[in-house]
C-alpha cells in the first residue's frame, strides 16, 4: 500500500520534470523553424525561407500557440502576442514592450521597421536610436520618420507606465506544452532533424545496447566485487593486500583515462604485435538484420568496454564490502555469538555477511537506474551506439528534437526504476520498511 | 591543523605543490604559453629535445606546459565548484535538516503576503526594468511586515513551513536526470562555453548530494542532548549554529567537499575529453587526452596527464581518508 502511494507521489514529480525540460527547450538559441526547414529541403542547401513558407512550417510546429495552459503577463501585453511570427520578431516585440510598456508605441515601431524593409539598415538604426532613449533628440534620422511615429514618440515619452500589472489568462488545451508532451508520449513521435528517424525508435535502439553493456558489467562486477571484498577482509596473506591496493588504484584512475589507455595499447600494432589483441574500434558494423545479428557481429568490440567498466566497479564494491564487514564484526551480537562458541566462519556465513551486503544492494539499486543512461564516456570512447552516444551526438549536432524527448523519456524511466528499486530493497530488508 | 598534516603525510606536500603551480600558472598566464604552436615539431616524442621535454601534440604544443595549464584549470574549476555547491548546500541543508517540516511556524497572514510578494518579485524581475530596486523593496516590505505590522494584528493562526519536503522534492527532480546527461544537457544550453558557465553547471549538478550529506549530519545531531539543552536554555540560533552545530559537522562536510573537488575535476576533464566542455583552443588534461585518440602512437599525450591526474586524485583521497582534519575549539 505504501509503495502504491509512493507511485502516486511520482506523478507531480514527473509533471514538474516535463515542465522544466519543456521550458528549457523553448529557450534554446536556434530557431526551430529553420532547423525543420533544413531537414526537409532535400538538396542540402541552406536556403532563405520566404515568410509564407516560414509561417506554414511554424503553424505545423504549433509555434503560433501559447506556451502553457495559462499565462501571467503584464496587462499592457496584447492577448495575441504568442501569434507573432517569426520568432525573432516576437522576441524583439517583447523586449520593446518590456522597455516602453505601451503596446501602441511598440506596434508602430515594429510596423515601421517592416515598412522600411527595403532600406533595412536605416530602419534598424532608427529603431535602435529609439530604443536607446525614448525622448531622442530630433536628429536627421528621426526627422525622416513618418509623422505618426513622431507624434506618438513625443506623446509617450511624457507618460510612460512605470509598473507592469499582472493579468491572468487561461488558454486551454491548445498550447505548445500539451502538444509536445502528447507527441513525446504518442505513437507518432517527433523526428530527428539529422537522420529523419523518429525519436522513440532511436531511443529504443540505443537503450538495447546500453542495457546489454551495463547489465553485462553489473552481472560480472557485483559477484566479483563481493568475493574480492570478502577475500580482502578474511585473508592475511600479502598478495591479497597488494591486490586491494591495485584495485583501489584502478578505481582512482579516471574511467576515460583507463578506456583510452586500453584502446591505445590493445587495438593497434604500434606497441608490438602481441598487444594487438582486439579489433580497431572504428571498424564496427551494424549492417546485420536484427539486434542479435548485430551483437554477434560485434561481440568482440564489447570486451574492452566491459573490462573497463568492471575494473572500475570492482574497486568500489570490494572496498565497500570489506569495510562493511569489518564494521559489522565489531557489533555486540557478533561478540555474543563468539562467546557462545560459534565458530568464526559460521558467524561470517550466517550473520555478518548477510547484514553487510545490504549497503551493496543499495549501491545496486542506484546502479540499475543509472545504467539506463549508460556510461556516456565509455560509449563515446568505444564507439558503442548506446544512450550516451545518442545524447552525445545530438548535443554535438544541436539536434534538439532528439535531445529533449530522449531526456524526458530517460528521466521518466529513471524515476520509475528508483521506485521499483525501493520496493525490491524493502522486500529484501525488512528493517527498511519502518 | 597544518602541523599534524605536515608530519603525517606525503599527500600534503603534493597538494601544496599542486596549489602553488595552479597559482603561479594564473600569475604567469600559462594559458597563453600552452596555446603556442610549433608546426615543425608535431608529435615529438618525449625526452628528445630539451625545449619540448615531454613531447608535443598534433599542433606542436608543449605537453609539459599543457599539463601545467591543466593543473590551473582543474584547480579553479574544482575549488569554485566546491565552494559554490557548499554555498548552496549549507543554506538548504540547514533549512531542511534543522528547521525540518514543523519547526518554523509563521502566521497565515505572513505566509500569504510572502507568497504574493515573491510572485510579484519574480514577475517584476521578468517584466520590469530595475530588478535590484525590486529586490530591495521585497526584502524591506517583508521586514516591515514581520517587525511592525504582524505583532499588532493579535494572535493569528500559524502554519508550519515544510522546508524539508520542499528541498527533498527539488532534489528528487534533480535525481531523475542521470548525472552526466544533466551536465552535458545544461552546458549545451549555454551560448558560451566558458569556465564560469562550466562551474555553474557543475554546481547545479553537485549541490543535491552535498545538501543531503549536510542534512543527514544535522539530523543526527538535532536530537542529541547537548543541542536540546542548548535550545532549552534559550541559546540564540546563530550561536547554536556557530558553537555547536558547525564544529560537529565540519569534518564529514570537508571530506565530502574534497570528494566534490575530485568529482568536479573529473567532470571537467571528461567533458573536455569528449569535446563538449571547454572551448577547443584551451589546452587542458581532457583536451590532451582526446588529442591522443586521433593519433594512437602518441602515448605521452595520455600517460603524463593521466599520471598527474592520478597523483592529485590519490593525494586528495589520502587527505580525506586519513581524517587529518582535527578542529579543536
Amino acid at each position: 500500500m505504501r509503495s502504491f502511494s509512493q507511485l502516486l507521489m511520482l506523478i507531480p514529480t514527473l509533471i514538474l520534470v516535463s515542465i522544466i525540460i519543456f521550458f528549457m527547450k523553448q529557450n534554446v538559441p536556434q530557431d526551430p523553424v529553420e532547423q525543420y526547414a533544413d531537414i526537409y529541403s532535400n538538396d542540402g542547401r541552406v536556403s532563405v525561407l520566404s515568410s509564407k513558407e516560414y509561417n506554414s512550417i511554424a503553424y505545423q510546429l504549433k509555434l503560433n500557440q501559447p506556451n502553457f495552459y495559462f499565462s501571467i503577463r503584464p496587462n499592457h501585453f496584447p492577448d495575441s502576442i504568442h501569434t507573432i511570427l517569426p520568432l525573432q520578431r516576437r522576441a524583439t516585440t517583447k523586449a520593446l514592450l518590456k522597455k516602453y510598456k505601451n503596446w501602441h508605441l511598440v506596434d508602430h515601431l515594429m510596423q515601421w521597421r517592416y515598412f522600411y524593409a527595403e532600406d533595412e539598415i536605416k530602419a534598424i538604426s532608427l529603431v535602435n536610436a529609439l530604443a536607446k532613449e525614448i525622448n531622442v533628440e530630433l536628429t536627421d534620422e528621426f526627422n525622416s520618420a513618418p509623422d505618426s511615429i513622431k507624434i506618438l514618440v513625443n506623446d509617450l515619452s511624457s507618460n510612460k507606465i512605470r509598473w507592469p500589472i499582472p493579468s491572468f489568462k487561461w488558454h486551454g488545451l491548445g498550447n505548445q506544452y500539451h502538444h509536445w508532451v502528447a507527441t513525446c508520449l504518442s505513437n507518432k513521435p517527433a523526428k530527428s532533424s539529422v537522420s529523419n528517424d523518429d525519436v522513440f525508435s532511436l531511443v529504443l535502439h540505443a537503450l538495447r545496447w546500453t542495457l546489454l553493456l551495463s547489465m553485462m558489467s553489473i552481472l560480472l562486477a557485483y559477484p566479483l566485487g563481493v568475493a574480492l571484498g570478502l577475500m580482502f577482509h578474511l585473508s592475511d596473506s600479502n598478495i591479497w593486500r597488494y591486490m586491494q591496493k591495485l584495485f583501489d588504484a584502478l578505481y582512482t584512475i579516471p574511467m576515460f583515462c583507463l578506456g583510452t589507455l586500453l584502446v591505445m595499447f590493445f587495438t593497434t600494432d604500434d606497441y608490438g604485435k602481441w598487444t594487438n589483441l582486439f579489433p580497431a574500434i572504428h571498424s564496427m558494423d551494424y549492417t546485420g538484420t536484427g539486434f542479435v545479428d548485430n551483437i554477434s557481429n560485434n561481440a568482440k568490440f564489447l570486451i574492452l568496454p566491459v573490462i573497463c567498466m568492471v575494473t572500475h566497479y570492482i574497486g568500489i564494491i570490494s572496498y565497500y564490502m570489506s569495510s562493511n564487514l569489518s564494521k559489522e564484526l565489531t557489533k555486540p551480537y557478533i561478540r555474543t555469538a563468539l562467546s557462545k562458541g560459534v565458530s568464526r566462519s559460521d558467524i561470517i556465513k550466517k550473520h555478518a555477511f548477510k547484514n553487510s551486503i545490504f549497503p551493496i544492494i543499495t549501491l545496486l539499486t542506484g546502479a540499475i537506474p543509472a545504467s539506463l543512461a549508460g556510461a556516456l564516456i565509455i560509449e563515446v570512447i568505444f564507439n558503442i551506439p548506446g544512450m550516451g552516444k545518442l545524447i552525445y551526438s545530438s548535443v554535438r549536432l544541436a539536434d534538439w528534437n532528439v535531445l529533449f524527448p530522449a531526456i524526458l523519456m530517460i528521466s521518466f524511466a529513471t524515476l520509475i526504476f528508483y521506485w521499483l528499486a525501493d520496493i525490491i530493497y524493502q522486500t529484501l530488508d525488512s528493517r527498511a520498511k519502518i | 591543523m597544518i602541523d599534524k598534516l605536515k608530519h603525517k603525510s606525503w599527500s600534503f606536500w603534493v597538494l601544496i605543490i599542486y596549489v602553488t603551480i595552479a597559482l603561479l600558472g594564473a600569475v604567469f598566464n600559462v594559458d597563453y604559453w600552452a596555446q603556442q604552436t610549433d608546426i615543425s615539431n608535431i608529435y615529438l616524442a618525449p625526452f628528445q629535445s630539451f625545449s619540448h621535454i615531454l613531447g608535443t601534440d598534433s599542433l606542436g604544443r608543449n605537453t609539459l606546459i599543457g599539463i601545467l595549464n591543466g593543473v590551473r584549470i582543474s584547480f579553479l574549476v574544482g575549488l569554485f565548484s566546491a565552494l559554490g555547491s557548499l554555498f548552496v548546500a549549507a543554506g538548504l541543508g540547514y533549512a531542511s535538516g534543522y528547521l525540518g517540516d514543523k519547526l518554523v511556524r509563521i502566521s497565515w497572514v505572513n505566509t500569504v503576503t510572502i507568497l504574493i510578494l515573491t510572485f510579484l518579485l519574480f514577475f517584476l524581475w521578468v517584466y520590469g526594468n530595475q530588478p535590484i530596486f525590486y529586490l530591495f523593496l521585497y526584502v524591506s516590505t517583508i521586514f516591515i511586515l514581520h517587525k511592525y505590522i504582524e505583532p499588532r494584528l493579535g494572535n493569528l493562526k500559524s502554519i508550519p513551513i515544510p522546508f524539508d519536503s520542499i528541498v527533498m522534492k527539488i532534489i528528487g527532480i534533480f535525481k531523475s536526470v542521470p548525472g552526466m546527461f544533466l551536465t552535458i544537457f545544461l552546458f549545451s544550453l549555454f551560448s558560451q562555453r566558458s569556465m564560469v558557465n562550466l562551474i555553474i553547471v557543475i554546481v547545479i549538478f553537485r549541490w543535491p548530494q552535498l545538501t543531503r550529506i549536510i542534512r543527514s549530519e544535522i539530523m543526527k545531531l538535532k536530537n542529541q542532548p547537548f543541542i536540546v539543552s542548548a535550545e532549552a536554555s534559550g541559546l540564540n540560533q546563530f550561536t547554536l549554529l556557530k558553537n555547536h552545530l558547525l564544529p560537529n559537522i565540519i569534518e564529514p562536510v570537508l571530506v565530502s567537499l574534497i570528494y566534490g573537488f575530485i568529482a568536479s575535476i573529473l567532470i571537467e576533464a571528461s567533458l573536455t575529453f569528449i569535446g563538449l566542455g571547454l572551448p577547443l583552443e584551451t589546452v587542458s588534461w581532457g583536451s590532451m587526452l582526446s588529442g591522443s585518440r586521433l593519433y594512437l602512437p602518441a602515448w605521452w599525450l595520455i600517460l603524463f596527464p593521466g599520471l598527474i591526474m592520478f597523483l592529485i586524485i590519490t593525494a586528495l583521497k589520502d587527505i580525506s581518508n586519513k581524517k587529518l582534519f582535527t578542529f579543536e575549539y
